[in-house]
């Protein structure tokens, strides 16, 4: 029985080969197809591209993997730290404090922000550094968003955050745009 | 101190101060320069389920090294937005969640390469606007994309814009609140996107593909 079957499927491969072989012929398009994985995730996906160009690294900024921003963060009533995030920020103590300071003293400032204790340096991060910049002038107040923080009160049972996306067809016909047209109305098209 | 030290130290303060001017630029020293985590939350799985299609997705080459830096408001601090480092990413991201047979094409798409692997269809990304609006209470950021679906004959069957908003308070106030912010404004985007794909494709609005 096993013989026969082993018989049927040599048979069989040979029969089909021509057969599939007439309706598999396509013009070569010179690409070639390339398995890359995602350095976030660690997820694999397959890239097409041409054998004449360049691999481009599209996770240029990919420095370590983030943790999946949780975006209660973003709610008013959660406060700094409340919500823990590890991802990338803005190192604006260092910045602001010697703004401020700047301000405040000139060029004696950087003086006094060598000579800032560690501990001041963590305060004036964390909202309470509108102290600062009231010492610092009224051009850093206005000028800073820290500010903006420490003058913004937030009703009970206002709205925490919004998130919209919306996503609709242009008209017109779309027969009329090439690849080709696209890609040079997207080489033209700029971003405010 | 004596008089000569004096001098000199004021000397000293003042070169430096020019110096540390010169090379960081006024952005540089009062500005945010704002990384997004470039990172789904764990949300948009649940929202955006996988659809059984093959489909290849083409990134305009532009949006790879797109900034914006629009500071949203005469009195905000000047602000870089590093959108396009953030964008790709997640939008690949986007659509290994979103299609089973997923395709990142790296070439221009042609027909021959859409015949020879049969891909039924592609869709082109490029960015159109990116909005900042700072106000005292708090932000409100925008992304803007204008996407193209191509057939495998390279006929054009849809063309749509995406706009993705993220509108907090007190973003700036928190350690990671404007990355977040600006992460979320990105993943609205994305989520968008895919899923007007996905209702297309559900609803055969573009009809069937070979």
């Amino acid at each position: 029985m096993k013989r026969a079957v082993a018989v049927f499927l040599i048979i069989g491969l040979f029969a089909c080969r021509p057969g599939m072989a007439e309706t598999e012929v396509f013009k070569e398009s010179g690409a070639k197809v390339f398995i890359r994985e995602h350095p976030q995730t660690g997820k694999s996906f397959v890239s097409i591209r041409a054998e004449t160009t360049e691999a481009t690294d599209i996770f240029k900024g990919f420095t370590r993997r983030e943790i999946r921003p949780d975006y209660r963060l973003l709610d008013p009533k959660n406060r700094s730290g409340a919500v823990p995030y590890d991802g990338p920020s803005n190192d604006r103590t260092k910045v602001y404090v010697f703004a401020a300071t700047m301000v405040t003293l000139g060029a004696a400032g950087i003086a006094v922000t060598a000579a800032l204790p560690a501990g001041a340096a963590a305060t004036a991060g964390t909202g309470s550094s509108a102290g600062l910049y009231a010492a610092g002038g009224t051009a850093v107040a206005l000028g800073t968003a820290g500010t903006v923080y420490v003058n913004t009160r937030v009703k009970p049972g206002e709205e925490n955050y919004v998130h919209t996306a919306e996503s609709h067809s242009l008209e017109g016909d779309p027969h009329k745009v090439s690849f080709r047209e696209a890609v040079a109305a997207a080489e033209k098209a700029g971003i405010h | 101190m004596e008089k000569r030290d004096k001098r000199s130290l004021m000397a000293c303060s003042f070169f430096f101060c020019a110096w540390a001017w010169a090379f960081s630029g006024c952005a540089a020293l009062f500005g945010w320069n704002i990384h997004a985590p470039a990172v789904l939350s764990a949300g948009f799985s649940s929202e955006v389920r996988t659809e059984p299609q093959r489909i290849a997705l083409y990134i305009d080459p532009s949006i790879a090294r797109l900034v914006s830096k629009n500071k949203g408001g005469r009195f905000a601090d000047p602000q870089t937005y590093h959108i396009g480092e953030a964008y790709s990413p997640m939008l690949i991201e986007g659509f290994q969640q979103g299609f089973s047979e997923f395709i990142l094409l790296e070439t221009e798409p042609s027909q021959d390469v859409l015949r020879q692997y049969a891909i039924p269809y592609v869709i082109y990304v490029r960015p159109k606007a990116f909005t900042n609006d700072v106000t005292l209470k708090g932000q409100t950021l925008g992304f803007e994309t204008e996407t193209f679906v191509f057939d495998q004959r390279l006929g054009l069957l849809d063309r749509f814009q995406t706009t993705g908003i993220s509108d907090s308070k007190k973003v700036f106030a928190k350690k990671g609140g404007p990355e977040v912010n600006f992460n979320a404004a990105l993943e609205m985007n994305i989520k968008s996107l895919i899923l007007h794909v996905q209702d297309a494709l559900r609803t055969g609005r573009w009809g069937k593909q070979p």
